[in-house]
């Protein structure tokens, strides 16, 4: 065995992963445990094919609610903070590529100072590429997903309005940023969840003013920044109240979600009572093309 | 239902699921870690778990690597949110405390009977991935090369009738304080993989 597996170290293959280990349906679990000096609190929200591990980890004791931007290599059975992340308040990494390169939101606790997504580089810590030097006219920001071929969609505040959010797509190797618009001529927000290496971008949008909650799936055509609803989807737009796209593949099938939202809350605790709270019913879809099962 | 993950191909989804009024994070304990293919639609996770420490409720999935390991979080004994790994297991590998110059237990169990399986360590580093290669078809989460032709295994068997390996490896004191970590792969399962855990101990 020994001179067998000797021989083979020359063949030994990077980043070809065998899909077919899907088919297994039973899993061993292993607690990843929490930043020695903090509270009793983690969360784990991405992993890539390396092993490589992103969330969040509670740094204080007590009911401080500070988090900050974790990561566990493999083997690792504790998380060790992302260099930097203890210069903010509140950080946690989000997303992760097969590169390893990691994304997230991090914030100081003010409620003038919204989120900002960033890449982290182990060099070079936290890197707030949308706003402040290459635009400091966005207020806030956050990632949707951060793909192996270097894109990056997600969805900023710009700072002309209280509410109403644009998508965003950034290029990691060019660093090019580029806005993206809700539904013309009305639409006032819009959120970037997928893209593939196509550059087909999707993700959720309004087509009229001032209804925030009330959106639907959309796609980016390559080259358009105006969102525009995905085809086929008047049922699901008419059934739903809320419709997010928040994944496109390679071969063009999207799965997203519809919500309904209800308009009574009476089923919340009292506190939550006329504070403007919906809460929310939701379904998984998988829509192929101009279809959607499920 | 909500989405929370999904592997590249989109194929296998994770998720939680929640009952009527338990709508927010506010009730975060009452969550169902979830997930999806098309063949089996959403399943409670918390009903494969073979492995690990019990008492551990998942709460949700929210990340899925091509090769199936989950990652998400948990309620713990104490009742705190913690987060997890979710390791397919094909194979179960079980391993003493390690301490240097004394003989450890491994335990490999769910194994084809009559099937060889073999053991590597590794001290972490990128993953070593075997494809077709002499029947093996393995992904050690762990750098398993020892130098640039020669592998860290820790022994190789053949699973009993019972689908069980047990062997006693004594390791060497020059690892003293190291953590090491072990993975097991089941030889003829290509092209599909057939791993173990990773088990990380500490040599005292």
């Amino acid at each position: 065995m020994r001179r067998k597996l000797n021989s083979a170290v020359g063949i030994i293959v990077t980043g070809i992963l065998a899909s077919a280990a899907l088919a297994q349906s039973t899993y061993v679990l292993e607690p990843l445990g929490d930043v020695p000096e903090g509270g009793f609190l983690s969360r784990a929200f991405a992993i890539n094919n390396n092993g490589w591990i992103v969330g969040a980890s509670k740094i204080t004791d007590g009911d401080d609610p500070r988090q900050a931007a974790v990561r566990w290599l493999p083997g690792m059975t504790e998380p060790e903070l992302l260099s930097g992340a203890a210069d903010f308040d509140f950080s946690r990494a989000m997303v992760l590529n097969n590169e390893n390169q990691i994304g997230g939101y991090a914030e100081i606790l003010d409620p003038f100072e919204p989120p900002k997504a960033f890449l982290h580089h182990d060099d070079t810590g936290f890197d707030f590429f949308v706003g402040e030097d290459n635009n400091p006219d966005l207020r806030g920001s956050r990632m949707g997903r951060l793909t192996n071929f270097g894109k990056v969609v997600g969805w900023v505040l710009p700072s002309e309005l209280s509410f109403g959010n644009r998508g965003y797509v950034y290029d990691i190797g060019t660093e090019d940023l580029t806005i993206l618009n809700p539904v013309p001529p009305n639409g006032n927000l819009a959120l970037a969840h997928g893209i593939n290496s196509s550059g087909l971008i999707v993700g959720t949008a309004s087509d009229e003013p001032d209804k925030n909650g009330f959106r639907r799936a959309v796609r980016w055509p390559v080259g358009s920044t105006d969102a525009e609803f995905l085809p086929g989807f008047d049922n699901i737009n008419a059934r739903f109240d809320d419709v997010s796209a928040a994944w496109v593949g390679e071969d063009g099938i999207v799965r997203g979600m519809p919500e309904t939202v209800m308009r009574t809350a009476s089923s919340l605790p009292k506190t939550f009572r006329g504070c403007g709270i919906r809460t929310r019913k939701r379904f998984a879809f998988s829509a192929h093309r101009t279809a959607w099962i499920g | 239902m909500k989405v929370r993950g999904q592997n590249s191909d989109g194929l296998m989804l994770g998720g939680f699921g929640y009952k009527d009024g338990e709508h927010s994070n506010q009730f975060f304990a009452n969550h169902v870690g979830v997930i999806w293919t098309e063949d089996t639609g959403w399943i409670d996770v918390n009903s494969l778990i073979v492995g690990g420490p019990a008492d551990y409720q998942i709460v949700e999935v929210t990340g899925i690597s091509d090769n199936g390991t989950l990652c998400g979080s948990a309620i713990n004994a104490d009742g705190n949110i913690e987060a997890v790994r979710l390791s397919s297991a094909c194979l179960t590998l079980d391993v003493d405390q390690i301490v240097v110059d004394q003989p450890a237990t491994f335990t490999l169990a769910n194994g084809t009977p009559g099937a060889r399986a073999a053991v590597l360590a590794g001290f972490g580093g990128t993953p070593s991935i075997f494809h077709q290669v002499n029947g093996w078809c393995a992904t050690f989460g762990f750098d398993a090369r020892l130098a640039k032709t020669k592998i860290r295994v820790a022994f190789t068997g053949i699973f009993d009738r019972d689908g069980r390996l047990v062997r006693e490896r004594t390791v060497r004191s020059k690892v003293r304080g190291l953590t090491i970590m072990f993975q097991a792969a089941e030889n003829g399962t290509c092209p599909e993989e057939c791993m173990s855990n990773i088990v990380t101990r500490i040599a005292e």
